[in-house]
């Protein structure tokens, strides 16, 4: 295992402490949660809508990188590919909220789910307002009858900034909410793996590919695909993944999206290059334009090699909350 | 009831032997956290035993493993494991019963939290079909010593009865029609628990599965 760390039992706890010394001005962790963290808010800020995410760790910059200012307020940090304990989702709640009620804005896990709806009610219990979204964005996990069991994986991105701003922009809970609702149902992924991933407290890799397979439909946990395959060049590796999702999204000449092309851990943004390269081209002959495009390493699976590609169809509501600004030092985003 | 810490001892214990079987069969159907959240939990459980026969009730007992399996591992597993604890804890409450009443109120309490907070049904591959086999076998027994080898062949009898088929719920769901064949994790958890329960001389169920060539 070629894994640089000390105690493989305490990987979490290292790396979160590493990183709350890097960015002090980011970060702070929750006096006596140390696995809820929350964004530092400027002095003097008013209150709004918090939104309070988490999941495993192992996906970084997801889910704790996507705190931040126009993002989200507070995350809690699961162990690796384990959902966090519903009393640090109920810290990160308390911690954030200041009296417009917190949003709940998460992967579509059953573990997630079983702890923000405890956090919730928690919540509930101290008198703060909670709304719960889902993200399932990824096709390969379930046909399209099925769309609520779906995972959710890199499409998270673009609905996080959408809800962010709307947030930061004073929308009301049920307000902020409904964008983050429209943005994930107008967002699709897939993915593909090239290499597995190792869980660091396990040691072992958690599947394994022959030398030219690939694992297509792949989640963010190494978790197997839909099905295995021989390596194609780029250009059919993005055809076999945008085809997929635009099965399902009903572009036409008039639309516009925001295209997300993410490497799963270890694939170089050289390579995403050439897949996005690929996708645009597609996208042009198509007649849909592309607002924007992000290439980079936004929801990840440990070292795994392989990348994912999402695309959010665009209203001009979401185009202007995609445009609003936000920081965190984990992200490049707009 | 008086705790029969012993036992307790001697489950957790084997579940920490367990860790690399869970471990392989989460990897090949889920996503191969489960051997490290059995064992996490296992371990604090363990170190919060109380050294000698001081512990409380068995609801306080159950309700302060609930507490660190929630803590300590709060994946999916460890999650339903430990709502499904609370829930027995509270319908066990302060009353006096023998063993087998006590076992029956909990394990009753426990399936349908489980059953309600993971929302899943008989018959999709999932621990429920070790545990509730186990609890209709246990029903027809007079004693607790009488129930628990009849628990643990039923709960080896509705795992393996799963194993052909293609899980409906949770990680396991995603990955299909490759998870036929593989029994199902969680389930094997709860046939180890069973074996570890019932006492050091069960001969260990072969699940007559073994994971492709990963190293």
């Amino acid at each position: 295992m070629r894994k640089i760390m000390n105690d493989p039992k305490s990987f979490v706890g290292d790396f979160l402490d590493g990183l709350l010394k890097a960015y002090p001005r980011d970060f702070r962790s929750v006096p006596g949660f140390p696995r809820a963290l929350t964004r530092v808010e400027p002095a003097g800020a008013d209150p709004k809508v918090a939104i309070v995410t988490g999941g495993g760790s192992g996906h970084l910059p997801l889910f704790l990188g996507y705190v931040g200012q126009g993002l989200c307020s507070a995350v809690a940090v699961g162990n690796t590919f384990s959902s966090p304990s519903a009393d640090a989702i109920l810290a990160a709640t308390k911690a954030s909220e200041s009296g417009k009620g917190v949003l709940f804005l998460y992967g579509n896990y059953s573990g997630d789910g079983i702890n923000f709806d405890d956090a919730a009610e928690l919540a509930g219990d101290d008198g703060i307002e909670t709304a719960t979204l889902r993200a399932a964005d990824d096709v390969a996990s379930a046909p399209p009858t099925a769309k609520r069991s779906r995972r959710g994986v890199a499409g998270l991105t673009l609905a996080y900034k959408c809800a962010g701003a709307a947030a930061a922009a004073k929308y009301s809970l049920s307000e902020t909410a409904e964008v983050a609702a429209r943005a994930l149902s107008n967002t699709r992924t897939m993915g593909v793996g090239l290499s597995p991933t190792i869980i660091p407290e396990a040691g072992r890799p958690t599947f394994e590919l022959a030398e030219g397979e690939m694992e297509l439909g792949i989640g963010i946990h190494g978790e197997p695909g839909i099905r295995r395959d021989e390596i194609g060049d780029a250009n059919q590796i993005a055809d076999v993944l945008l085809d997929a999702i635009l099965a399902e999204l009903e572009l036409n000449a008039s639309s516009r999206v925001t295209v997300l092309v993410n490497s799963l851990g270890a694939t170089p943004e050289e390579e995403l290059y050439i897949v996005y390269g690929r996708i645009a081209d597609r996208l042009a002959a198509a007649g849909v334009v592309v607002h924007r495009a992000l290439v980079g390493r936004y929801a990840t699976s440990l070292e795994m090699a392989g990348c994912s590609v999402s695309v959010m169809a665009l209203d001009d509501e979401l185009t202007s909350l995609l445009e609003a600004p936000s920081y965190s030092p984990l992200l490049r985003l707009y | 009831m008086p705790c029969a810490n012993g036992a307790l001892e001697r489950l957790l214990r084997s579940l920490v032997d367990h860790e690399e079987e869970f471990r392989e069969l989460d990897a090949a159907a889920g996503d191969g956290d489960l051997g490290i959240t059995v064992r996490s939990a296992a371990v604090a459980i363990l170190a919060s035993l109380p050294k000698s026969g001081t512990a409380g009730s068995t609801s306080e007992l159950l309700a302060g493993i609930a507490h660190i399996c929630a803590s300590t591992s709060p994946s999916t597993f460890g999650s339903l494991v430990s709502r499904g604890l609370s829930a027995a804890a509270r319908a066990l409450g302060d009353e006096e019963r023998d063993e087998l009443s006590s076992l029956l109120v909990a394990l009753e309490a426990a399936i349908a939290m489980v059953q309600r907070r993971g929302q899943a049904e008989p018959g999709e591959k999932t621990f429920l079909d070790a545990l509730i086999p186990a609890l209709e076998a246990a029903r027809e027994a007079t004693s607790l010593t009488e129930a628990l080898p009849l628990m643990r062949l039923a709960a080896i009898i509705g795992t393996e009865e799963m194993v052909s088929t293609v899980p409906r719920h949770g990680r396991a769901a995603w990955v299909g029609e490759r998870a036929r064949g593989i029994p199902d994790a969680g389930s094997v958890v709860v046939i180890r628990a069973l074996e570890a329960l019932e006492g050091p001389g069960v001969k260990a169920w072969d699940p007559a599965w073994r994971p492709s060539s990963v190293e």
